[in-house]
């Protein structure tokens, strides 16, 4: 039965490993049919997850589980690679890079993810990490003689060890403090052991954090963020903001989920702490960025603080608000890359904020869409983007973080000035500079998609918090 | 403890060697006859007369081979205890081992045809 | 003697690890690093983890020392003199280092008033660390991470071969 449980991360490892040979041992290569042979190792991936669906299993104690909420955040990184990979083909086409490597990397990353969220084992989360963050820093630099990328690919690359080895440092003293790295058995380990170790487990917790906070880019550990998405090809910085920050969250919450009750409450005020700065910051600098793609990476900062509102108490309405915040955001955030993307000629692209008066005269659909994410982003009605903010904000009133929630509602107004300034610019600017804009039927499918889910999820969100409040939590406790 | 007393012959040796080198060195410092010339004090490069400083920038293409090298060389450390435990993990231990081979074998081909290995040429 | 063994290498490591930052010309720092990597793998001789002392020496001392060495070699002699200069990092960076040795010092040793040693595993400690008992437990309990790092390993190699190639 075991097997099984594997197939969705062993299906995508083995659809990178084809994908890497095929285009490395074949004479006359068809571009087409790597992104065929990708995308549908992922379909199958998400098959074989969805069969999993509601059947808990646990391999080695622990070391590999698959729970609703593993499947649930195996699903959401195999849909942004599909998206990532589908929106990639032209800008890898234009500026004529490999394919072979590129598609293989994401899904190596696509799996390391998984591993991440699918493991009560600090062990694996850590070598998940890995897994994701190495591909992740060739794909940086993955086109050459750009500017800034390789500048960029450095620091992500050091930063990224430097915050791992903390994580490893976090895991080194969890097994000192309790004689395992299995988090679903710290807290009987340490109530066996009352209070013995607990200064060792808090300087592990505090180091756990520091390492995936990197990952998700909460304030203090948030520096490399604007350099490496803005040095980073736009279809990376789009992996890299919603799959990568996705993957630590789950990591995170899994963590956060079993090791509280040890550590009580502890680290409640450090994570308003965290929270009201990540937000706050955030969003203060996105206000005077001049490059979209800086513009974006504060924002998706600032997305980090707004779900940190609620990890500090666990009950089923605070995880699947998360979780369905964590949807909306990288729906939204998936669409602007995937419209910043089509802002190009060839291989110049056109990142400037400017860039995008008048859009909407000389191209609607795109102006429409950039819209309907941007609204979303801010968190206006329509959109899915208000919904998610609606139920983040309200299990946290209910919670009692009614300071947090004021912070973060005028945090949202401050958000509102930056992203509604590019509707306006767009809508009712004239254009100043001509900028192409080269849109492809890879780019524009998903697209059509993913605005259609925002609004989906805008207008029909109880449904789904409602299945992630009943089917996520309950099965989080194996 | 008994451990450490396991590596006493050991540390033993190592003393040993430590202090033949340094009195060997120090001993034909002071027993042998200085007559020092610019021939002499210049480094001996096979008998090459040097012609500048060996603090230069060299080429690239050195990395890439230790860091091949050094990812080689972290899968003959997995292999290594492997092999200690080969008679007691029984089939599956040797299905585990195929899989971690063939995984890094996909390395290997990719390295020869994207040519890795090739130190002149470059036909990628 | 064991305490006396484990303080001489522990104030050896230490010395050594201060000389590899302390250092201003790389080769000497490299240097230090490899007393210190061999200083690391007889700390683990001495707490039976034989596997990993030679390891630490095979892969440290061995493999990664040339990566560092061949780093010295590719970059260009004048970075030497940029190193040690006093900035306004450094005054920064030094309190707050002392900050954080403190409070992990205090944390430690208010930690230490209790009994710790209970908590720790049972380990049969003639075994452990073995090369067999290693095997043992690499290969069944923690046969998920020992694939992974395969990939890991095989991600290394892609990115090494393709950050090779000139641009296009």
């Amino acid at each position: 039965m075991f097997i099984y449980l594997f197939m969705p991360v062993f299906i995508s490892v083995l659809t990178g490993l084809i994908v890497l040979l095929y285009d490395a041992l074949m004479i006359n290569v068809r571009k087409w049919h790597l992104l065929f042979i990708s995308l549908a190792g992922i379909v199958i991936s998400i098959l074989y997850s969805a069969i999993l669906w509601k059947l808990p299993f646990s391999f080695m104690n622990g070391m590999f589980v698959s729970d609703n909420f593993s499947i649930i955040f195996s699903v959401l990184f195999l849909l942004s690679s599909a998206i990532v990979l589908l929106i990639s083909y032209p800008y890898l086409n234009d500026n004529n890079l490999n394919f072979g490597e590129y598609y293989a990397l994401i899904l190596f990353a696509t799996a390391g993810m998984i591993f991440m969220a699918s493991t009560l084992n600090l062990i694996v989360i850590y070598l998940g990490l890995e897994l994701l963050t190495l591909p992740l820093v060739i794909l940086t630099c993955f086109k050459k003689g750009r500017d800034f990328s390789h500048e960029a690919a450095i620091k992500f690359f050091i930063l990224s060890v430097f915050s791992s080895s903390f994580f490893l440092f976090g895991i080194a003293f969890m097994f000192g403090a309790t004689g395992t790295v299995n988090i679903a058995q710290v807290v009987m380990a340490l109530s066996t052991h009352k209070g013995i170790s607990f200064p060792y487990m808090l300087i592990s917790v505090g180091l756990l954090i520091l390492g995936l906070g990197f990952k998700i880019s909460i304030v203090p550990f948030h520096i490399w963020t604007p350099d490496v998405y803005h040095g980073a090809p736009t279809p990376i910085t789009a992996f890299m903001s919603t799959g990568a920050k996705l993957a630590g969250f789950a990591a995170l919450i899994r963590i956060l989920f079993y090791i509280f009750p040890a550590i009580h409450s502890s680290l409640t005020e450090v994570f308003i702490v965290l929270s009201v700065i990540t937000m706050t910051l955030g969003n203060i600098v996105a206000i005077s960025q001049k490059n979209i793609k800086r513009m974006l990476a504060y924002s998706s900062i600032a997305h980090s603080g707004y779900v940190l509102m609620v990890l500090t108490v666990f009950s089923p309405a605070t995880v699947a608000a998360a979780i369905f915040y964590l949807i909306v955001y990288i729906i939204a955030n998936l669409g602007a890359f995937g419209i910043v993307l089509t802002l190009r000629q060839k291989d110049k692209e056109y990142l400037d904020i400017t860039h995008f008066s008048g859009l909407a005269g000389k191209n609607p659909f795109l102006a429409g869409f950039m819209a309907v994410f941007m609204f979303s982003l801010a968190g206006i009605p329509p959109t899915a983007g208000f919904m998610g903010k609606f139920y983040l904000f309200n299990v946290a009133v209910n919670n009692g973080f009614t300071i947090l929630v004021i912070v973060g509602l005028i945090n949202t107004v401050i958000a509102a000035y930056y992203y509604l300034r590019i509707v306006y610019l767009m809508y009712m600017k004239k254009e100043t500079e001509n900028v192409p804009s080269t849109i492809s039927p890879f780019v524009k499918i998903p697209l059509i998609i993913l605005g259609i889910a925002t609004v989906f999820f805008g207008v029909f969100p109880s449904s789904i918090v409602a299945l992630f409040k009943t089917t996520l939590f309950l099965t989080l406790k194996l | 403890m008994s451990m450490i007393l396991n590596y006493l012959p050991l540390f033993i040796l190592a003393v040993l060697v430590g202090f033949f080198i340094i009195t060997s060195v120090i001993l034909s410092g002071f027993i042998g006859p200085k007559n020092p010339n610019t021939t002499k004090s210049s480094p001996y490069e096979c008998g090459i007369i040097p012609e500048d400083t060996a603090r230069k920038k060299f080429p690239i293409k050195f990395y890439p081979v230790a860091m091949l090298f050094v990812v080689f060389d972290v899968e003959l450390v997995f292999i290594y205890p492997w092999a200690v435990v080969f008679n007691k993990l029984g089939v599956s231990g040797y299905v585990e081992m195929v899989i971690f081979i063939l995984i890094l074998l996909v390395g290997y081909l990719y390295i020869l045809k994207r040519g890795g290995f090739e130190w002149e040429k470059r036909n990628f | 003697m064991g305490l006396i063994i484990f303080l001489i290498l522990g104030i050896m490591a230490v010395v050594t690890a201060s000389g590899v930052v302390i250092e201003k010309r790389p080769v000497y720092s490299a240097i230090y690093f490899i007393v210190n990597l061999i200083t690391l793998s007889l700390i683990y001789l001495t707490l039976h983890a034989e596997f990993l002392a030679v390891v630490q020496v095979l892969i440290y001392a061995g493999a990664v020392m040339v990566l560092f060495l061949f780093m010295i070699m590719i970059m260009p002699p004048v970075v030497e003199n940029r190193f040690g200069k006093i900035n306004l990092e450094k005054f920064i960076i030094i309190p707050l280092l002392l900050i954080l040795l403190f409070e992990i010092i205090y944390v430690l040793y208010s930690g230490l008033t209790i009994d710790i040693g209970k908590n720790m595993p049972p380990l049969s400690f003639e075994k452990f660390g073995g090369i067999a008992s290693l095997g043992q437990i690499l290969f069944k309990r923690y046969l998920v991470p020992f694939e992974i790092t395969s990939l890991i390993l095989l991600v290394a190699v892609i990115g090494a071969v393709y950050l090779r190639r000139p641009d296009q």
